[in-house]
């Protein structure tokens, strides 16, 4: 399985689409935290709404280059020597889910870091102090992991079950904006603090944000996890 | 029912009452067959035969209707390293466009468990070593196939089955093909390969497997179905009609159009005798027998009549 994971890690990181992302990812979510910055007045909320929008942003990004990836393999069809390889097919899908949550991990990481750095000094530079305690920042970063790993990983069991690397990034981002409506629908925290609560909700941490948050982080991670086996077996079924 | 195989080499593949439907179609139908160790197997049929689709059912890649597919005795997908059992070589080099030539190849080995001196040693034997480090797409179509080969015999697996290899290589690379396969064979590897191109096989396989519509038409050694075929011997003399009464009155069937060498069913030797004794000089005795591809359009005709 290690050498399977490697591969896969092997395979994003030779492929120039990943680099693109990358920049991508490099230039808009500091650039969009900087636009947050410079055009909000309230600098106590900038936190929140970077939360909201760039690092949902990254995650998107990961999932949609996670998808097209593995469903490039359908149109090449370089899967077919992937399944002679290794024939249980479920321990390749995994093997893709591992590598994509990996790289998903990396570029929330990298998001978060950068735009966290940025928003310090910024507020720093404007005499306002930090919003957020330090239980707090961790929460809101841990939410940004979870939504950076569970996208790629959606996005894997989505490119199994659809094996076209477009209708794959298409279903991707329909999916989460569909998800992330429903939860705006269910989860008043939701509607008030957009795609993002789930990372922003702990930083006010009342017991109903708090479990509102738990909850939108559920949904998220199980909708990843069954995109994941729908994928998964999709992928035995078919024939290639 | 191969006619030369013993115990001591048993069946390394063996296709049981394989069978595909697709809806109402079936383009596999009940095919049963049996690969040696360390021979050459031509896969032939025309186009649409089912060839490729059996070849994915052996590998694993097609989930039959019904029917087994066995290497080595058992499924490809129960063996524990799947990788050393068998390489393929499929979809005319199938590859990520984007990746270059030698990563790719080093990406497979991480999988098959294989060391990276492995695909170096690989590229320099397909003749890639200046083009290893271009981008597949930049690739042709022949060393797209070159690196696929490459990439079956990564893990120097003990069969390799081949898809219509030669598509896309010109003439010396088809040479070289061969000579690699045939060394591969000596070698002890059990190759099958499908191609439509018959005079090439002819010069590559022992044995053929020849399928239409999805059923069996034969299979058996080349010799075996070379014997099968018809045998004539072309004769010629400078008085032809004497030579052809002298042919007839030892009760051969003579062929004879007037411009040409006279076409003799049998055997040169006998031939050759019967002139000799009466006296009539020769200026050809040539033996000649069907090709693959003579034998391949009469089978395959035959079958198309019966389903007719």
């Amino acid at each position: 399985m290690r050498n399977l994971i490697r591969a896969e890690l092997d395979k994003l990181r030779t492929l120039r689409s990943t680099w693109i992302v990358l920049a991508i990812c490099a230039v808009l979510t500091p650039g969009l935290a900087a636009l947050i910055l410079g055009t909000h007045k309230r600098l106590q909320d900038v936190p929140s709404l970077i939360s909201n929008g760039t690092f949902a942003l990254s995650a998107l990004l990961a999932g949609i280059l996670c998808a097209t990836t593995f469903a490039n393999e359908y149109k090449d069809r370089t899967i077919a020597t992937a399944f002679v390889l290794t024939p249980a097919r479920s321990r390749v899908v995994i093997a893709k889910a591992i590598a994509a949550v990996i790289a998903g991990l990396l570029l929330a990481i990298v998001a978060t870091a950068v735009c966290y750095a940025l928003t310090a000094l910024w507020l720093n530079g404007s005499n306002v102090s930090w919003p957020w305690t330090g239980r707090q920042l961790l929460h809101a970063v841990a939410g940004n992991l979870a939504l950076g790993m569970a996208l790629p990983l959606a996005g894997v069991g989505i490119a199994a079950s659809t094996q076209s690397p477009g209708v794959a990034g298409t279903v991707v981002g329909v999916t989460w904006v569909g998800v992330s409506n429903v939860l705006s629908a269910v989860f008043t925290f939701f509607r008030h603090y957009g795609i993002g609560a789930a990372q922003s909700a702990l930083t006010q941490p009342t017991g109903h944000h708090y479990y509102e948050f738990l909850g939108a982080l559920a949904v998220t991670l199980g909708v990843s996890a069954l995109a994941l086996c729908a994928g998964m077996r999709r992928a035995q079924l078919t024939d290639v | 029912m191969f006619k030369n195989s013993t115990p001591d080499d048993g069946p390394v593949i063996v296709a049981d009452g394989l069978t595909k439907r697709y809806g109402h179609a079936t383009v596999v139908d009940g095919l049963s067959f049996q690969i040696r160790p360390g021979r050459v197997t031509g896969f032939l049929g025309p186009n649409g035969a089912g060839k490729t689709q059996t070849i994915k059912m052996i590998l694993g890649l097609v989930r039959p209707s019904a029917g087994t597919a066995t290497i080595e005795g058992v499924p490809l997908s129960a063996h524990r390293d799947p990788a050393r059992v068998v390489g393929c070589v499929l979809d005319g080099g199938a590859f990520s466009p984007g990746r270059r030539a030698r990563r790719a190849l080093r990406i497979t080995a991480r999988v098959a468990g294989v060391p990276f001196s492995r695909v170096d040693q690989l590229i320099d034997l397909v003749g890639l070593g200046e083009d290893a480090d271009r981008k597949v797409g930049d690739y042709s179509l022949g060393m797209r196939q070159r690196l696929a080969l490459a990439q079956g015999l990564l893990a120097d697996p003990a069969v390799l089955i081949a898809d219509e290899p030669a598509n896309g290589l010109d003439p010396a690379g088809i040479s070289w093909m061969r000579e690699l396969l045939r060394e591969l064979a000596a070698r002890g590897m059990t190759i099958l390969l499908s191609s439509h191109l018959l005079s090439e096989a002819e010069r590559l396989v022992d044995d053929v497997i020849v399928i239409a519509s999805g059923r069996l038409i034969t299979h058996g050694s080349l010799h075996d179905l070379r014997a099968s075929g018809r045998r004539e011997v072309l004769v010629d003399a400078a008085d032809r009609a004497t030579l052809a009464a002298e042919l007839r009155a030892h009760g051969m069937t003579v062929t004879a159009n007037g411009s040409g060498p006279i076409r003799v069913s049998g055997e040169a030797a006998r031939v050759g005798e019967v002139t000799a004794q009466a006296g009539i000089p020769l200026l050809k005795l040539e033996q000649t027998e069907e090709g693959l591809e003579e034998l391949f359009l009469k089978l395959t005709d035959r079958q198309s009549e019966v389903q007719r």
